[in-house]
Parts: structure tokens; C-alpha cells; sequence
């Protein structure tokens, strides 16, 4: 799979990131090193100790990553997260939003490891 | 010229994002936390060109770093650019209040990015080289400034047939007083600065002597009243000369030669002269001079007089036999000149 594939695949825009990082052997670097970035084992861990401001920074560090990697769906959901941890507890659709941001990442990974 | 570039993130990725655009133009460090940020910030405070500067980190964060800089002067020497995700508009704010230079948002664009942390280490560099001109060129100012003033103060020693050592033992004297009076009377006010320019200001104390006829000037032995009234015309004559090329020294050296030049003859109790100024009405700088020299001419041959030693010349003052001085001028006077200790 080409890395423009992979954007298809994750359904996020190819031209943007690379006309944003330049080279695609930089991009495919920083996807490689995505996936071993600690972020969402973080969040994992923050999620079931109920450590809110942990949750809180560990979705921010993902929503950062997604911007400049253009992950847009991850992006979504990891931002959504991120605000309702802000200032505090969680509401009631916190468990759909966790899946959903799960499913993205899961997306993501495969697609990296299928490069 | 400086060319360490510090890049402070907590999450790797966008470490190696950043140090990929910036590793071939700069040196860079990076750190993982506002702790390390801080060590490394003052350890190459010299070298660093900018630093990029996560807002978001666990501990001491951004802001914290920030703070930090602001606190320790760094901020109007390094620009500080900071790397945000979601920057509302209260924290923005709250940088820019703080002294942060520029924002690099995410999405981060390899090219934006350069160019905006070019711009800002440019910037800062053209400002640093200038204040250092601007630095460079006043200790110039002030050198031409002392030059110029001893240069006046030896003309007028020369048209009293004595060597330019009277002047720079004058001056030498003060600047002791001067010194000694800044670290015991705070409440004169005496900055280190003060105490150079009154030092070299003193050179300038009998300029007015430049005036006076030979007749008069040069007369062995006692002087006539009136003789002695045309005499006494040079602490006038002299603050008039100095008033006359305002505008071509700074105003502090203006200042004190003007003061220096009219009042070295004041006397404590007011029986001084041209203006019969009392106590503290006499500026400072004049009754450091008066005293140093008041103790130089003790101490030296003069035309109408022989040399006294330096204890006879210590008890003199300490006496009152040579006018009246401050008790705080006095107290200097005995720490700078213990007969004492002079060496025989």
C-alpha cells in the first residue's frame, strides 16, 4: 500500500498532508513512529483508574498527533473526548464516545502496519 | 552568532517532526518536560537562538517555563515561540502577556514554520546586535567624555605652572570619598555611575582658574582683599564656562561639573563662598571635592606655602582649621585617610 492509499484507506486527505510535511519518506517515518507512541496506552490506563486530568492529557497529545498527521476521524473523536475530560467528569455518551475513538485508532494502526 | 535552537514537547512525535525541519539549520536540543526546559534554558541562556515551547505538558508546564524566563530577564533576549494544539484565546493572551514571541499551531506546515521561526530569530538578532552597539557606543560616549574632562582640568594646571597631578589626585580623592559615602549614606543616593562621573567631574574644579590674571594667580604669598576677591571670581567664571557648552556632555557630567565648579568653596556652616550655601544645600559632589581638595593642598607644595604631612594635614581637617565639612563627609574622609596607616 502506498502512503496516498493509506490516506484513502483512513479516509483522510493525502494532498494536505503532504503539502504540509513535503515528503512522503517523512511522513511514512512519523506514521511508523506513531504507532509506537504511548498516547493511547495512556489513555487506557488514565480511562480505567478514572484519572480524569490523565484522560484529559492523553486525548490532547492524541488530538495533536492526528492534526499533523491528518488522521481526520481520529482526529474527531480524540478532540471530542479530550473537551468533555477538560474541565472535569464525563457525561452520559462518554462509553460510545470511547468506542468510537477505540475503532478509529484501531483503523489507523492497521492501516500503518499494512504499509 | 547563536545558533542553539531549543524544542521542548512531551510527546516524541512532535519532537522528530520539528527537529527534522530545523535539524540542518540549527543546533538543536530538545526536552521532554518544563523541568529539563528550565535547566537547559539557564545553562546555554548564552547560546540559545529560540526556543519552541509545548504549552500543554504534565508538571511544570509552558506557561511555567515562561514565567520562569520572564522572571530571569530571558525574554528580551530569546524568542520564545509556543507550539499549541487547541490555543484558546485566554491562553494566547496569556503568553503574549507573558513575553512569548509567536504561536506554531498544529497542523504544523514544515515550510510555515521555518519561516516563522527564521523571521523571529532574525528579529531578535538584529535587536541584541543593536543594544549591544548601543552599549558599545555609550562606554565610547563615556571614555571621550573622561577624556575630554581631564583634558580641561591639566590645561588649567598648566597656566598655574604645576603638573596635571594636582587634578588627578583631586580627582583620585572624590572618587574614595565618593565611594565610601555610596556604601555608608544611602541617603545621598550615590549610584556607581555617580561616583564616575563626580570622580571625573572633580578634574574640572578650578576651570574657572583659567580667568584669573597671572598677577593674582601665580602671587607668592598672601593675597589682598581685593586680590583675593578677584580670586574667589573663579568657582563663578568656571560654572559659567561649563554652562555655556551645555548640550556637548551628558547631563549627569553637566551636572556635577556645574555643581563642582561653582561650590567647591561652599563651606558647611555657610561661610563659604559664592553662595553661602549651607549644610546639604551643597550638592554633594561639591563637598566631596571641597574636602579632597582642601587635603591635596595641605598635603603638596604651592607657591604660598610649603608642604604639610599627611597626619598634620589629617589633624588639620579633623581640627577645623581648614573649614567646615559634613560630619558624614568627615567620617568618610577619616576611613579614606587614616594618617595612620600612611606609610612613612
Amino acid at each position: 500500500m502506498t502512503v496516498r492509499e493509506f490516506y484513502e484507506k483512513i479516509g483522510s486527505d493525502y494532498e494536505e498532508v503532504i503539502s504540509r510535511l513535503a515528503t512522503e519518506e517523512r511522513i511514512l517515518k512519523y506514521l511508523k513512529r506513531f504507532t509506537e507512541e504511548c498516547a493511547f496506552s495512556d489513555f487506557e490506563k488514565a480511562y480505567e483508574e478514572k484519572n480524569y486530568e490523565a484522560v484529559f492529557r492523553a486525548t490532547h497529545s492524541i488530538k495533536g498527533m492526528c492534526l499533523n498527521l491528518g488522521f481526520t476521524e481520529l482526529q474527531q473523536s480524540s478532540s471530542e473526548l479530550c473537551e468533555m475530560f477538560r474541565y472535569g467528569k464525563p457525561g452520559e455518551d462518554v462509553t460510545d464516545m470511547v468506542t468510537s475513538m477505540r475503532s478509529d485508532y484501531r483503523v489507523v494502526i492497521d492501516a500503518i502496519k499494512a504499509l | 552568532m547563536k545558533n542553539r535552537l531549543l524544542i521542548v514537547d512531551d510527546v516524541q512525535l512532535e519532537l522528530d517532526i520539528l527537529s527534522d525541519i530545523f535539524g540542518n539549520s540549527y543546533d538543536i536540543i530538545t526536552a521532554t518536560n518544563g523541568y529539563d526546559a528550565s535547566e537547559i534554558i539557564t545553562e546555554n541562556r548564552n547560546s540559545l537562538c529560540a526556543v519552541l515551547l509545548d504549552v500543554m505538558m504534565p508538571g511544570i508546564d509552558g506557561i511555567d517555563v515562561l514565567k520562569g524566563m520572564k522572571k530571569d530577564g530571558l525574554l528580551a533576549q530569546i524568542p520564545v515561540l509556543m507550539i499549541t494544539t487547541d490555543t484558546s484565546r485566554e491562553v494566547e493572551s496569556r503568553c503574549l502577556e507573558l513575553g512569548a514571541t509567536d504561536f506554531i499551531r498544529k497542523p504544523f506546515s514544515l515550510s510555515i514554520v521555518e519561516t516563522r521561526v527564521r523571521n523571529a530569530v532574525n528579529l531578535f538578532s538584529l535587536k541584541n546586535n543593536l543594544e549591544e552597539k548601543v552599549l558599545e557606543q555609550t562606554r565610547k560616549l563615556y571614555e571621550i567624555n573622561h577624556r575630554i574632562v581631564n583634558m580641561l582640568g591639566n590645561l588649567v594646571e598648566s597656566r598655574n605652572l604645576e603638573s596635571g597631578e594636582h587634578v588627578q589626585r583631586v580627582s583620585g580623592y572624590t572618587r574614595e570619598l565618593a565611594v565610601m559615602m555610596m556604601e555608608r549614606y544611602p541617603e545621598y543616593n550615590l549610584s556607581p555611575r555617580d561616583v564616575d562621573v563626580i570622580a571625573d567631574a572633580a578634574a574640572l574644579h578650578d576651570i574657572g582658574k583659567i580667568a584669573i590674571s597671572d598677577m593674582v594667580l601665580l602671587k607668592p604669598g598672601k593675597l589682598t582683599d581685593e586680590e583675593f576677591g578677584i580670586m574667589k571670581t573663579h568657582t563663578t567664571l568656571g560654572s559659567d564656562y561649563i554652562k555655556s557648552v551645555v548640550g556637548m556632555w551628558d547631563e549627569a557630567y553637566y551636572k556635577a561639573s556645574y555643581e563642582i565648579a561653582r561650590y567647591h568653596h561652599e563651606r558647611f556652616d555657610g561661610r563659604g563662598y559664592p553662595e553661602h550655601l549651607k549644610a546639604d544645600e551643597i550638592p554633594i559632589s561639591a563637598q566631596l571635592v571641597s574636602i579632597a581638595d582642601v587635603y591635596d593642598a595641605l598635603t603638596h607644595e604651592r607657591c604660598y606655602k610649603k608642604a604639610f604631612s599627611k597626619e598634620e594635614a589629617y589633624n588639620m581637617i579633623i581640627g577645623g582649621e581648614c573649614g567646615t565639612f559634613s560630619p558624614k563627609l568627615l567620617e568618610c574622609f577619616k576611613l579614606c585617610f587614616p594618617f595612620e596607616s600612611v606609610e612613612q
